[in-house]
Order: C-alpha cells, then sequence, then structure tokens
C-alpha cells in the first residue's frame, strides 16, 4: 500500500517534468498550426547542452543551467526565422518535412559529437536526500523538479494573460491575418513563440539531465509523451498541459507498480482512452 | 494630390485576375464608398490598399509615396488602418484587448479606449467579455474601434452594415462624421447603395473587376447604379 502511494506521488512529480515537454509544443502547435517533429530532439539537445556546460566546462550546476536557456532561446527563434517560417502556409507537409529534417539533423548531430554512450549529469547531494513522513518517502530532487514545471507553466500562464506580448501571441493564435492587420510582424512573433518553447525545452532538459539517462536518440520517445500529454490535457489550454502530465505520470507510475514491463504501456493507454472518451482532451474546449 | 489612390491596380488570386486597372482615389478628410455586387472586387481592392494581396509597388500611392505591395502591418504603421470583411474580431481576446491589438502598429494619437468607448458607449458594460460574445453590432463596434486605437489617416471599412439589424446600423453609422471630425479619411465598402451614398462624398461602383460608373455622391442617380450593377452603365 505504501509502495502504491509511493509510485504515485512519484508519477505526479514526474507529471510536472512532462508538462514541460508538452507546454513548447502546444504553443507552437496553437499560434502556426504546425507539429514541431523536432521537438524532443531539441529537449535532448537542451541535455547536452547542460551536459557541455556542466561536465566538460566544468561550469557550477546553477550557471550551466542558467547559460542553457538563453541559448535555447536564441537557437530557437534563429531556426524559426531561418527555417520553419518558409514552410508555413496552407500546406501541412513542408513543416513537417523540414521539423523532421531538423530532427534527424540533431540526433547525427549529436551522436558525432557526444557518441551513443549514456550520459547523465550529477547534481550532487540533493539527488540522494529525500523527504520522510512516515511511511511515505519522496526524493528531494523529484519535488525540485516538480516546483520548476509548475512555476515555468504558471509563468507561461502569466506571460500570456498579463503582459503585452501573451497578448499578441493569443491574437496571433485566433488570427494570424488579422494579427498582420493590426501591425504585428508575425515572422517575428514566430521566431519568439518558438524562442519561448525552446526555453522550456531547455528547462525540461536540464531538469531531464540528472533525472534520467539520456542518449542523442532520446528524442522521439521525448516527443511522443509531450504529444500523448498534449491530446490528454487539452490543446490550447496551459494548466491542462500540467493535468495532462500528471495523468500520464500516475498511470504510467501504476502500471509499473503491478508490473515494471507495464510502466509504458499504461501510459499509451491512459492517452487512448482519453481520447477515446474525451477526444477535445480534459481541458480542451474551455477558455481561462 | 490625394492621399490615397490607386493607378491601374491589377490583382491576382493565382491564376485569377479579381481588378483590372482600377483607379479610385480618396482626398484628405473626405469618405469614399465602393459599391458593387457579389463577387465585384471590393474586398479585394481594400486588401490591395492595406498590402494584404500583393500588388505593383507603383500601383498604389498613399501621401505621395509608392506603397503597393507593402505588407500589412507597414501600411498600417504608415496610416491605413481596416476593419475587416467579416470583422473578425480575435475571439479569445477580450473587448478591451481586441481594442488595445489596434495599438500594436505603434501610431499614437488622439483615440484612445476611453475615446472608443465614448464613441460606441454600448461597448462599456462589455470591456471584460470576450470577442465571440458579442452581438453582430457590438462587434463591428469594437472592429471599428480597434482599427482607429491605430489613430489612422485613412480608415478602409468592408461591409459596414452587413447582418446588422437597422437600429444598430444607424448607431454605427452616426460614429462616421464624428470620426471624420477626428481628420480621418474613410473608404466604405457598404451594400447598402442609399447609405452608401448618404455617407459618402464621392462613390465607386464596380463590376467584375472594374470601375463601370463614378461620381460625386449626391449627383449619382440610383437607377444609374443599378443598371451598373448589371453590366449596363451608361
Ligand atoms: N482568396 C481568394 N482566392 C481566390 N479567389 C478569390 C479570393 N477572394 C476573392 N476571390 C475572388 O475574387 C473576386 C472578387 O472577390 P471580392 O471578395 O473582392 O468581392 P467583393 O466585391 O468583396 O464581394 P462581396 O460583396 O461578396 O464581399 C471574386 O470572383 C472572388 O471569387
Ligand atoms: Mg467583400
Amino acid at each position: 500500500m505504501t509502495e502504491l502511494l509511493n509510485s504515485i506521488i512519484q508519477g505526479i512529480l514526474i507529471g510536472g517534468l512532462y508538462a514541460l515537454f508538452a507546454a513548447g509544443l502546444s504553443l507552437v502547435f496553437g499560434i502556426m498550426r504546425i507539429v514541431n517533429l523536432a521537438h524532443g530532439d531539441l529537449i535532448v539537445a537542451g541535455s547536452f547542452l547542460m551536459y557541455s556546460a556542466a561536465s566538460v566546462l566544468g561550469l557550477p550546476i546553477w550557471v550551466a543551467a542558467l547559460l542553457v536557456l538563453p541559448v535555447m532561446a536564441l537557437l530557437g527563434y534563429g531556426l524559426q526565422r531561418s527555417l520553419i517560417n518558409h514552410t508555413i502556409g496552407t500546406n501541412v507537409l513542408p513543416p513537417l518535412l523540414v521539423t523532421f529534417g531538423i530532427s534527424i539533423i540533431l540526433q547525427n548531430g549529436l551522436l558525432q559529437l557526444f557518441t551513443a554512450d549514456n550520459r547523465k549529469l550529477d547534481f550532487g547531494a540533493i539527488e540522494v536526500m529525500s523527504l520522510k513522513a512516515g511511511p511515505i518517502s519522496v526524493g528531494w530532487y523529484a519535488i525540485l523538479v516538480f516546483a520548476v514545471s509548475v512555476a515555468t507553466i504558471w509563468g507561461l500562464q502569466v506571460l500570456s494573460f498579463h503582459t503585452r506580448l501573451g497578448r499578441v501571441l493569443r491574437a496571433t493564435t485566433d488570427d494570424p491575418e488579422v494579427a498582420r492587420v493590426m501591425g504585428v510582424r508575425t515572422e517575428h512573433v514566430f521566431g519568439i513563440a518558438m524562442a519561448i518553447a525552446l526555453v522550456i525545452c531547455g528547462i525540461a532538459g536540464v531538469l531531464l539531465s540528472a533525472w534520467t539517462s539520456f542518449t542523442p536518440l532520446s528524442g522521439p520517445s521525448r516527443l511522443l509523451i509531450a504529444f500523448e500529454v498534449v491530446v490528454i490535457g487539452g490543446l490550447g489550454s496551459i494548466w491542462g498541459t500540467l493535468i495532462g502530465g500528471v495523468v500520464l505520470g500516475v498511470a504510467q507510475a501504476l502500471g509499473g507498480y503491478f508490473d515494471p514491463a507495464w510502466q509504458t504501456l499504461a501510459g499509451h493507454i491512459s492517452f487512448i482512452a482519453i481520447l477515446a472518451l474525451r477526444p477535445q482532451g480534459i481541458m480542451g474546449g474551455r477558455r481561462q | 494630390m490625394s492621399l490615397l489612390s490607386t493607378h491601374g491596380l491589377d490583382a491576382f488570386y493565382g491564376d485569377f485576375q479579381a481588378l483590372y486597372g482600377v483607379n479610385v482615389a480618396l482626398e484628405e478628410g473626405q469618405c469614399v464608398a465602393l459599391i458593387g455586387p457579389n463577387g465585384a472586387g471590393k474586398t479585394t481592392l481594400l486588401r490591395a490598399l492595406m498590402g494584404w494581396v500583393p500588388v505593383a509597388e507603383g500601383m498604389v500611392l498613399f501621401d505621395g509615396h509608392q506603397i503597393g505591395g507593402a505588407s500589412p502591418d507597414r501600411t498600417v504603421a504608415m496610416g491605413i488602418a481596416s476593419v475587416p470583411e467579416g470583422r473578425r474580431l480575435f475571439p479569445s481576446l477580450t473587448v478591451d484587448e481586441n481594442l488595445i491589438m489596434g495599438r500594436e502598429s505603434g501610431r499614437r494619437g488622439a483615440w484612445t479606449l476611453d475615446g472608443i468607448y465614448d464613441l460606441f458607449p454600448s461597448l462599456r458594460g462589455r470591456r471584460g467579455h470576450l470577442g465571440s460574445g458579442l452581438s453582430g453590432g457590438q462587434q463591428q463596434m469594437v472592429a471599428i474601434g480597434r482599427a482607429l486605437m491605430a489613430n489612422p489617416r485613412v480608415l478602409l471599412v468592408d461591409e459596414l452594415s452587413l447582418g446588422l439589424a437597422p437600429t444598430v446600423v444607424n448607431d454605427i453609422a452616426r460614429a462616421l462624421p464624428r470620426i471624420r471630425e477626428t481628420g480621418v479619411s474613410i473608404m466604405l465598402v457598404e451594400q447598402d447603395v442609399r447609405r452608401a451614398l448618404s455617407l459618402s462624398d464621392y462613390a465607386y461602383c464596380i463590376l467584375e473587376g472594374r470601375i463601370n460608373l463614378q461620381g460625386p455622391s449626391g449627383e449619382l442617380e440610383f437607377g444609374d447604379i443599378e443598371k451598373s450593377f448589371f453590366g449596363e452603365a451608361a
């Protein structure tokens, strides 16, 4: 029983991380109507940036983490303005092909640079310390990851609904043609949106780099999780990504509790169940 | 010199030509009406002026400058603001936020949120409502207010009254003279010919992408306009 409770708590906490996987994907899809197939690889790229800064350059963890984010932002803005913007139009295929291409290039580039070895960063004592309440024991690192995730989602919510940039992002999501008629340079706004998405990828990549091991080929499975979370939580809802992440995390934890081999499968089953029962997602079709 | 004018304007959607050698002019302080049957090219003409459809540079002159082909974000920054066909409010933004979007052009001037709510008092109580939850008339008011927030020199209005109840149209039409008093010149597409003529100083009739009748609104004969709709203009 205690073990089950521990599993569920663990599932909730990793759900925060899953929400981060999904938030950027959802933001980009909402505003540009494109599915970024390189999204998972960009999360992994964030992990490798962290690895480079912390392990290769030997920077302190905090410095390395804070360095990853602006690099990811620049990468996002640059990719959008130089490549992805040119593919956006009436046809859905070009953005898929180009982001698929970016995915392949990232995977192979990372393989060249870092080999296929498993990597994992060591953030020190916080990884082994845990909070104990009676029989329940929760790792402090998992709590930190969840807290950072919730704070990031909350920050995205504040940005969207309480800033000029957020208003412009939402207007462009509603109707990019009319946004341009209002004076919005949509190609720039798309660049900013991708930069924000990649900062979130960067946060996820940094947190993940000490959570589990990763390789240059870990991206597609992250993309799959991001995709499932968006569908479970409901497209276009920022808090929905957190709910979707937690649902997926708990489903996996429950599956894993009964049989470790079931962990991933249980996650997919929860995804299919939501898709069948509530295709708009848990928070979909609602306005905040 | 006209404030805004077209010169042999041709416009295309892919291979389809929607406008043929159109010449129209809007003088400073004037209100010009565009009338014509469905599919004549009225919306396309406004879109060409604001840069929503691509046209050659020399085909549009604004304040002495060739602006044909400039994108809408640039034309609005120059002072050409639009009320698009179908109003097209941002559905997930509140009325306040929709209006504030009009400031993205970066143009500052006399029009402020308060000024818009004074112009259309019935919007005041709806400030926090979503654009999608308004009546058609209120949506049109927001669409006009949003364009005015850009403090434009020229206001392009596509379909002022379409789908609106007559009393609501009267409320909105009454705002036009007040808008003109602030120095805004207006180009208006309007299906209701009598209303178009009463609101404007000069009118153009468009049929199948060509101007086939024009004149000062007070001098145009209703019968001639009717004929122009069917392609039998004198
Ligand atoms: N996006 C488009 N793609 C292709 N053809 C178009 C497009 N928009 C308009 N057209 C065509 O261009 C012509 C002019 O259309 P336009 O919308 O300018 O007419 P309009 O005078 O505004 O008509 P209405 O009174 O119905 O609004 C029509 O034949 C129309 O079918
Ligand atoms: Mg039209």
